[in-house]
Parts: C-alpha cells; sequence; structure tokens
C-alpha cells in the first residue's frame, strides 16, 4: 500500500438482511486529508461510517488500516487499531452516567498510564479547546445538543487519535456553531496532522473542509462520483452529483 | 423516489408470497427464528462467563462507580416493596392453612406450611418476579436508550467491552443482592405467617416457631437461597439482552423492557420447577 494511503475500503458490498444498500464501493483514504462521505439521506452514507468502524459486518468486500486488513482480523487487532481512532457520533454518544469531565478522563484513564492530575489537565485542555471550559462536572443531559456533540468531540480527540470519524457533525447545529465545527476540524487536520473521515450531506461544510469525497448513489446503489467537491461540481460526473452539490431539490424528493 | 417504488414493489410481492406459503415453509420460519433466538442467548450468556473469568483474573474494564450505583438501586431502593409483597405472601399461605387445618384440627402444622412454603419456595420466587418487574425492566430500558444514543457504539469504537461495562456490574450487583433481598423476604414472610396463625387460629408464637423448627432445617433454607442466586443472574441476563437487542424506534425501549419482564418471569418459574425436580431427586 501506498504510504500516504491511511484506509482503503475495497470492492464493500453492505445492506440489512437480503436487502443491498449499496455495492463495490472503493476508494481510499489519504493521510492527512478530510474525506467526505456524502450524498442524500437514506443512502447508506451512516453505514458505510459504521462498516468502517466495524460496528456491521459487511456482505462481501474489505476494509484495510494501514496494511492491515480491518475486516478479517480478531477482536484485540480491531481493538488496536480502533485505540487509534477518534469517533464523533451524530447525537454526541455520551455515556450517560458520567459526568463530561469523566466522559473525556475515561479513555485516558483506560489506556493511559497518566497520574490523576495530568489526566485532570488534559480533560481541562480538551474541554477548552471544544469551547467547553469548566463544565466537567455537568451530566450530558444538563447540555444542550450542540454542548453534547462538543463534548463528544473533547473525547474523540482526548487519545490525540491519528485518525478521527465524524457522523453528521452539524446536523441539527445552527449555521455559526455548525462553521465553528468546521474551523475546528480544519484546525485538527492543520495542527494534528490527523486524518479525517466525516459523514455529511451539509453542502457549506462539504466545500470547507474536503480535501476529498465520495458520493453514494442511492437509486443506483453503488458509489457514482469521487474526487474534491470542488472539481466534482464543476464538471459533475452524473445528473445525481450535480443535482446534489447543486441543490436542485432532489435531495428533498428523494427524502 | 424510485428507491420507494421499488420498496413497495418488493412490499407486495412480499405480502402475496406470504399468502400461499406451504405450511412446511412458515413452520421452517418459526423453527429458524426460535433457534436463532436460543443461539443469542446462549452467545450472550457465554460473553458473560467469559468476562467474568476476565474479571476474576483482573483483567476487566469494569467501572466500581456504576457499579455500586447499581448496587444501591437494586437493594436498599427495592426493599419497601419486597417487604410488602412478602408480607403479603405471609399472609396469604398462612390463611390457606387456616382454612383447610382448622377442619382436621392440626392448626399447629400451619407453621410447617409457611415454613416450606417461604423458605424452599416462596421466598426466593417472589423477590425473584419482583425483581424481574423492577430492575430487569430497568435495565432493559436503560442499556435499550444507551445502545440508541449510540452509547455502546462508543465504547466498542474506544475498544472497551459493552459486556465488562454494562452487563457485569448488573450482572453481580443482582446476584449479590437476591440472596439478601430472599432473607429479608422470607424473614417478613414467616413473621406474616406467624402473626395470622396467632391471631386467627390462636397458635402462640413459641409452639409456631418451635413446630417450625422440628422439621425445616437449614437445606430448606439454603435452597431458597441456592434459588435467589440463580434467579438474579436470569433476571439481569434478561434484562441486559434485552436491552441490547433493543430496536431503534420510538416503542422500541418499551417493547425491550416488556420483554425483559416476560422473559425473566417465565425463566424464573422453569427454573425453579427444574431445581425442585433435581432437590427431589438428590432427596434435600
Amino acid at each position: 500500500m501506498r504510504d500516504d494511503i491511511k484506509i482503503r475500503v475495497e470492492n464493500l458490498t453492505m445492506g440489512y438482511g437480503e436487502v443491498i444498500l449499496q455495492q463495490d464501493i472503493s476508494f481510499s483514504v489519504r493521510k492527512g486529508e478530510v474525506t467526505v462521505i456524502m450524498g442524500p439521506s437514506g443512502c447508506g452514507k451512516s453505514t458505510l461510517f459504521r462498516h468502517m468502524l466495524g460496528l456491521q459486518e459487511p456482505i462481501s468486500g474489505k476494509v484495510y488500516y494501514d496494511d492491515t486488513c480491518f475486516t478479517d482480523s480478531e477482536l484485540p487487532t480491531r481493538q488496536s487499531i480502533l485505540r487509534r481512532c477518534g469517533v464523533l457520533y451524530q447525537s454526541g454518544a455520551l455515556w450517560s452516567s458520567m459526568t463530561v469531565g469523566e466522559n473525556v478522563a475515561l479513555p485516558l484513564s483506560e489506556f493511559t498510564d497518566n497520574p490523576d492530575n495530568e489526566i485532570a489537565r488534559i480533560v481541562d485542555e480538551k474541554l477548552t479547546m471544544v469551547g467547553l471550559k469548566g463544565l466537567e462536572k455537568k451530566y450530558p443531559a444538563e447540555l444542550s445538543g450542540g454542548m453534547r456533540k462538543r463534548a463528544g468531540l473533547a473525547r474523540a480527540i482526548a487519545l490525540n487519535p491519528e485518525i478521527l470519524f465524524f457522523d453528521e457533525p452539524s446536523a441539527g447545529l445552527d449555521p455559526v456553531t455548525s462553521y465553528k465545527l468546521d474551523q475546528t476540524i480544519l484546525e485538527l487536520k492543520k495542527h494534528l496532522g490527523t486524518t479525517i473521515i466525516m459523514v455529511t450531506h451539509e453542502l457549506p461544510s462539504i466545500f470547507t473542509v474536503a480535501d476529498q469525497s465520495v458520493y453514494l448513489d442511492p437509486d443506483e446503489r453503488r458509489m457514482t462520483a469521487m474526487g474534491n467537491p470542488h472539481d466534482l461540481i464543476r464538471n459533475p460526473p452524473n445528473e445525481s452529483v450535480k443535482a446534489f452539490l447543486t441543490r436542485n431539490n432532489t435531495e428533498m424528493i428523494s427524502k | 423516489m424510485g428507491r420507494n417504488a421499488h420498496r413497495a414493489g418488493n412490499n407486495s410481492n412480499e405480502s402475496a408470497r406470504r399468502i400461499h406459503r406451504p405450511w412446511l415453509e412458515e413452520f421452517g420460519d418459526y423453527v429458524k427464528d426460535h433457534m436463532s433466538g436460543a443461539i443469542k442467548i446462549a452467545t450472550f450468556t457465554g460473553e458473560w462467563v467469559i468476562a467474568l473469568g476476565r474479571l476474576i483474573k483482573g483483567d476487566a474494564r469494569i467501572r466500581w462507580k456504576d457499579f455500586w450505583h447499581i448496587l444501591r438501586t437494586v437493594s436498599i431502593d427495592a426493599l419497601p416493596i419486597v417487604a410488602l409483597i412478602s408480607f403479603l405472601v405471609g399472609v396469604i399461605i398462612s390463611f390457606l392453612g387456616a382454612v383447610t387445618l382448622k377442619q382436621f384440627g392440626a392448626e399447629f402444622a400451619v407453621a410447617y406450611l409457611v415454613g416450606f412454603g417461604i423458605l424452599r419456595e416462596m421466598g426466593a420466587i417472589m423477590t425473584g418476579v419482583i425483581m424481574a418487574g423492577r430492575t430487569g425492566a430497568a435495565f432493559a430500558a436503560q442499556i435499550g436508550s444507551m445502545k440508541i444514543n449510540e452509547e455502546i457504539d462508543a465504547l466498542v469504537t474506544f475498544g472497551i467491552s459493552p459486556i465488562d461495562f454494562i452487563v457485569l456490574p448488573r450482572l453481580l450487583a443482582l446476584f449479590i443482592m437476591m440472596p439478601l433481598l430472599t432473607i429479608y423476604s422470607n424473614v417478613i414472610g414467616i413473621l406474616s405467617g406467624w402473626l395470622v396463625a396467632e391471631g386467627l387460629m390462636g397458635v402462640p408464637g413459641p409452639i409456631f416457631f418451635k413446630e417450625m423448627q422440628l422439621v425445616i432445617g437449614l437445606p430448606d433454607f439454603l435452597l431458597g437461597i441456592f434459588k435467589a442466586g440463580v434467579f438474579g443472574i436470569l433476571v439481569a441476563t434478561a434484562g441486559c439482552l434485552r436491552g441490547m437487542q433493543s430496536g431503534s424506534g420510538a416503542d422500541a425501549v418499551g417493547v425491550a423492557a416488556t420483554r425483559a419482564v416476560v422473559a425473566g418471569i417465565t425463566l424464573i418459574i422453569f427454573s425453579n420447577a427444574v431445581i425442585d425436580w433435581a432437590a427431589a431427586t438428590i432427596g434435600i
């Protein structure tokens, strides 16, 4: 595998039971870049995301991290790969029985040998980064949706992961908060060199952060376009991508 | 739109096929569905047994703060309802004895009925049923909503086993607390049985307890406690498994809780019969 390729998805076919959602998806995620998985609602982009993390098993095809085949690996290998990844879920997915501080601290206390005061310092640093300084003692239920998402981001970056996954980060956020989140994503990429995979259908985010994008077509049930979104909008390979990127109301109809 | 049309086509095909299915296919599907359910229960049980092994070796990632919290909710918080039900069960058994034994002039024998009934059967069963309704349902609802909120996925992608983190503390808490709650239930049940015996049939306290000691021994008490431990594991397993299997719709958590209670109570009654049969066979 080429050195600059971090994740490779090969001929992935996924679905539920006998219903095939998407077939034969192949693409590579380059190191230090933001790769966006996009498409209309219901096209299977979140499902693809779950397949890349091993939360669902593919019907056929493989996912590779560096040179290791993730799909064929046993649990310990998968766990060691996943420990290099941070994931921000759609709703934040904070553990509801723990405070925000404990949520961010858990991966640190589980997977590092840091003493408690060092963990507290890192928690403080990560929460400051996402603009939630001083909210360590709050429970997830006491936070707004946007704050939960930011706390989820602080937890995802707690272990300084090489790869970050975002599942619809701007869903449910107002445009300004969403813009700030996009800026945070760009900062993570720029300063820490983090490889980022993001699932979204928000056009402003796509055009702001994506280096590369993958388009899943819900009607053809396969990947019909790949490349930088700015290039795709200039030379759209098919009508569906064009409609999606130009907001030709097609997205609404598919919903 | 194209996709929806495609789906609608699929659906009508499917329902047409369902109407004309031969009975053997119908039966095959039924067995397949139930087999896969049984395999899931076996897999889940296997997973927590392995996790328990890890815990004993000291490798499990259990969060003790959660464990203490759960221990509290399945013990102190359950005391009032266990007391109430046990009191009433003691009264019912004693009444039953009063009605039947009076006819033979054998009122004193109500002590045997209460002793046997409470220690061997009703103490553990009623506590188990209460815990299935109270705690099993709560476990399923908690885990179901954690699943919907992607909290379980977040554990998995951090490389933390949800079995260690979520199932083990609940299982251990109920396994430890069920026998203790059953002892508490036994005491209240026997005392209420005595109250009825003394009040209704004039069996004095000293005679009631002396008669009871004549026929009831330590094995009867221990059998009840053994059952309680088994019921604790069954209720926790049913609750956690149904929670883990919860779907993602709005009513899924409710469905999971209902299924946990049904499974918990069924397992209690069934295993109680098996244990009674085994105990009779080996002469306890």
